[in-house]
């Protein structure tokens, strides 16, 4: 699947660029189909970089899913007590059972989160951060909406408490701000690679 | 045809992959482009799929074998082979697909009550719309979250069958929940919900869990926090009501169970994300699904009920045949479930009308011989050869060079076997070889050669098939658990090859099949023919195979018959190297046929033991009994004239689906050689669970890496979730 979205992201941009190339029959650009795209390929751009986050997120992880909270996977829950063969024939000789592949148990120091919003209003915040990322110096880039002419979430900030294993979020939401989902990148200031995503969601009223 | 010369291909194994992959190669499409041998090890085709016919012409098989209706590959090429093979009906009684597979509607589990017992718990599964292998006919793609709004379509429907008619109104399962209209609308009413703890009625649950339902299915973006928390309420809502209710019914408690795991489903679901993970099911494959289930809040009771116990029952999910050892990967056995249940079209099994060697591989043999395919029968692989890295050329990529056999038998006249026998008008498979056909037939016959046993080494020759000369592309397509013995430099040289033979294990399976002088209802059975599963140990799946009576040619034909399987408890590889070893666990599978037989089938079939207790042995019907050959053996001494087997062959042994080995799994679109692919339901072909779907998909998968064909999108399931 991943490399369909990564497709269909190519695609969408090659179409983009295609368009803006191509002048309409007027002169000027066709507004509404570009403005399409634009969204379009703003959304794929979203997902993409959801999709990023979660293969690099993978890469990390070693495969296993993450889910907060959650015990890793040791691969048994114990036998069925009901009809387990209380007298059922032993083979012949005893069974040496083969070592069982158990992965790696992942070492997940659970993080903390303090959300320090300032908004008027209702708003769903959704915050996804790789493990061990409370120790970098972390920027959150503009929270952007897929309607182009939405304004930007601006002046989000990300404080990182590497002793307390702690995050602060800083997000300040105007009255004004129109309805909508808005997303953007959490990067490693240092490395420029990405290290989440963050998303405000603003119902209608 | 074009000038060219065709590209030779070697099949190395005629199981159900082996044939999928021949009979995609040799499409009339692709205009004899490929020259497709096929080796088999022995006299017949079907790997553990194969069946023969035995005294009485009666079918003996390696199992017990259900196709079940998501098999869309299986079901594909099967109909395709039947329209291609024109049987005449007035002729063969098995002339087309429909005569072949019959719906089949009725399914039970055995249920262990809390208080103690078996107690059969059977449901007629609903036929769906359409029929399996439709052509033209697109099989949706279902993503995560359809499959868990039609799971809380199924907890919905559930609750309102224990719906009490003295608490009001039946709610009606058809309204549309409150609030539904724009995904904002779903979210708000899901908050107001939340909000007020509105839940104390069950019609308030039902909306609810219809809501969920609606926002699974409608939002492109999921608010995942606020559905768990609205699922976790619903839940918590349901579990009240329920949990007195159950302790003493156990029609209740047993739909709760089926509410119970499709609530943890839910929620796993939700909160390993999984509606958003690129890598669908699959992220979860380190889990154990009974493990996975009860970290996502399912009871016990369920994960160790009759439901999730018959899940693993199906797929022999038994680490090392072990019942103390259940496991499987948590993402394939949800795939596998929902596949199962969601996606089935017209009945949720189909049942065989002959044996599997007669419905599937006879007519895929024949089809086959008309489209010009070669069979050497008689052929062991013993080596895939590859060639030496430092004799490869610049830029050559690395390649098998040639293939190493046995010649176990030699046919008279230097021509192809001849490996059918007709049986009253169907081509069928016997049982053993037909020795008038090989040279000195006669004794090999009398000194007992046994062409299926791995531990019988005898050969007549043996025969190197190189690379340019007798073959440019090998598909192997034998049994998983064939690929230590047969792969050796392989796994010698090829660490993956290694990971993949140490990680994705095999598993021994123990079947047998009675025939009997009483009718089911005689027997105590009073409900229709029907398939059970969960059953105790050391056989806990159980057929009604009555329908086969009239296939078979008895002169007094059995009133029923009945198949059994199960996993075989296996023993360490060195202990299996012995050549008593084949001999010894065909003695331990009688005796744990006796055991089961005295003491157990009681519980299935009461009037199956006699007034003074134990099984009624006269019971069995012998295809051998006959005047003339003076008096049967008598008591358990009659067990002997029924069949039984000991799946202990490497080849026969069933590919597990263990927790964290999928990843290990080779898929037939790796192109590490350049000739060389595999296929079998042991390779990672999109299902990944010992199934004749499975080898069915990497068959067709093992065509397309070759030709091109069929398109990955028209392998059904290849990339679904």
């Amino acid at each position: 699947m991943g490399y369909r979205v990564i497709e269909e992201y190519l695609r969408q941009g090659q179409n983009v660029a295609r368009t803006m190339g191509i002048p309409s029959p007027g002169g000027a650009p066709a507004d509404d189909g570009l403005q399409n795209r634009m969204g379009a390929m703003l959304r794929s751009f979203t997902d993409f970089a959801s999709l990023w986050m979660e293969l690099m997120g993978r890469m990390g992880a070693g495969g296993a899913a993450s889910a907060p909270g959650v015990t890793p996977p040791v691969g048994t829950a114990g036998p069925f007590p009901a009809g387990a063969a209380p007298a059922a024939p032993e083979p012949p000789k005893a069974v040496a059972p083969a070592p069982q592949v158990v992965p790696e148990p992942q070492a997940v120091v659970p993080l903390a989160l303090t959300l320090d919003l300032d908004s008027p209003r209702r708003v769903e915040v959704s915050l996804e951060l790789r493990p061990r990322s409370s120790t970098l110096p972390l920027v959150v880039h503009d929270l952007r909406a897929p309607e182009p002419d939405k304004p930007r979430i601006t002046g989000v900030g990300l404080e990182c408490l590497s002793e307390e294993e702690r995050v602060i979020l800083h997000l300040q939401v105007p009255e004004a701000h129109p309805p909508g989902v808005y997303s953007g990148l959490i990067v490693d200031e240092r490395t420029g690679l990405p290290r989440g995503t963050l998303t405000v969601r603003i119902p209608p009223r | 045809m074009s000038n060219e010369r065709p590209i030779d291909i070697a099949v190395i194994g005629g199981g159900c992959a082996g044939m999928a992959a021949a009979f995609e190669l040799t499409r009339p499409e692709h205009q004899g482009r490929y020259r497709v041998t096929v080796y088999q090890l022995g006299w017949r085709l079907g790997g553990k799929g194969a069946s023969g016919r035995g005294p009485a012409d009666r079918i003996q098989e390696h199992g017990l074998h259900l196709w079940m209706g998501f098999y869309e590959n299986a079901f594909r090429l099967i109909r395709e082979c039947y329209a291609e093979l024109q049987r005449d009906p007035a002729t063969c009684r098995i002339a087309d697909w429909r005569d072949a597979f019959v719906p089949d509607h009725f399914n039970g589990l055995a249920d262990w009550s809390p208080r103690g017992g078996w107690s059969p718990w059977t449901a007629r599964m609903p036929p769906f719309e359409g029929l399996p292998g439709d052509p033209g006919n697109e099989v949706p793609r279902w993503s995560i979250a359809d499959y868990l709004a039609r799971s809380l379509e199924l907890v919905r429907a559930l609750v309102m069958t224990v719906w009490e008619p003295a608490s009001g109104t039946a709610p009606d399962a058809q309204r549309v929940p409150a609030g539904v209209g724009t995904p904002e609308a779903v979210l708000e009413s899901m908050s107001s919900l939340l909000k007020y703890g509105q839940f104390a009625t069950l019609a308030a649950v039902l909306e609810a869990l219809g809501l969920m339902e609606v926002a699974l299915g409608t939002l492109r973006r999921y608010p995942e926090n606020l559905l768990l928390r609205f699922h976790d309420a619903v839940a918590a809502a349901l579990r009240e009501r329920f949990a007195k209710l159950i302790e003493t019914d156990d029609q209740l408690r047993r739909l709760w169970e089926i509410i119970d795991m499709m609530l943890a489903v839910v929620r796993g679901g939700l909160r390993f994300r999984l509606l958003t993970d690129p890598r669908g099911f699959d992220a979860i494959d380190d889990y154990d699904c009974r493990e996975w289930l009860r970290l996502n809040g399912a009871s016990e009771g369920t994960i160790n009920g009759a439901f999730v116990r018959a899940l693993y029952d199906l797929t022999f999910a038994y680490e090392d045949g072990d019942v103390k050892k259940p496991r499987v990967a948590a993402g394939q056995g949800l795939r596998g479930a929902f596949r199962a249940f969601f996606t089935y079209r017209g009945a949720f099994f189909w049942k065989m009308q002959s044996g599997m060697g007669d419905v599937v591989f006879a007519p895929f043999y024949e089809v086959l011989k008309r489209r010009g395919v070669r069979f050497a029968f008689f052929h062991r692989l013993e080596d895939v050869r590859l060639v030496a890295p430092e004799r490869l050329a610049p830029g050559e990529r690395p390649h098998v060079e040639a293939l190493e056999f046995d010649v176990q038998a030699e046919v008279v006249g230097g021509g192809e076997y001849q490996p059918l026998v007709d049986v009253r008008g169907l081509p069928c498979w016997p049982v053993a070889p037909d020795y008038r056909q090989l040279v000195e037939g006669e004794r090999l016959e009398r000194e007992g050669w046994q062409f299926e046993s791995h531990w019988d080494r005898r050969k007549v020759g043996t025969r190197t098939l190189r690379v340019g000369e007798d073959f440019d592309v090998a598909i192997l397509a034998v049994g998983g658990g064939a690929i230590p013995h047969v792969c050796k430099q392989l796994v010698e040289r090829d660490s993956r090859w290694r990971a993949m033979v140490e990680r994705v294990k095999t598993v021994p399976t123990q079947a047998f099949q009675l025939w009997m002088s009483a009718n089911m209802s005689e027997l105590g059975w009073t409900e229709p023919p029907i398939n059970v599963s969960g059953f105790v140990e050391p056989f806990d799946t159980w057929a009604d195979m009555s329908h086969l009576a009239s296939e078979e040619s008895w002169s007094q034909p059995p009133a029923a018959i009945a198949y059994f399987c199960n996993a075989l408890p296996d023993v360490p590889e060195e202990e299996r190297q012995r050549p008593a070893f084949p001999h010894e666990q065909h003695e331990r599978v009688r005796r744990n046929c006796v055991q089961f037989l005295e003491r157990d089938i009681v519980h299935l079939w009461p009037r199956a033991h006699g007034d003074s207790g134990g099984f009624r042995w006269d019971l069995l019907q012998d295809a051998r009994e006959s005047p003339e050959a003076g008096a049967s053996p008598q008591g358990e001494a009659r067990f002997s004239s029924q069949y039984w087997t000991a799946n202990v062959n490497p080849t026969d042994r069933y590919t597990l689906s263990l927790p964290g080995s999928l990843k290990f799994r080779l898929s037939p679109l790796d192109n590490t050689y350049d000739n060389l692919t595999v296929a079998g339901d042991w390779t990672d072909c999109g299902f990944n669970q010992g199934c004749v779907e499975a080898a069915v998909m990497s068959g067709r998968l093992a065509a397309h890496s070759i030709s091109g064909a069929p398109r990955l999108e028209e392998i059904v399931g290849f990339d679904h979730p």
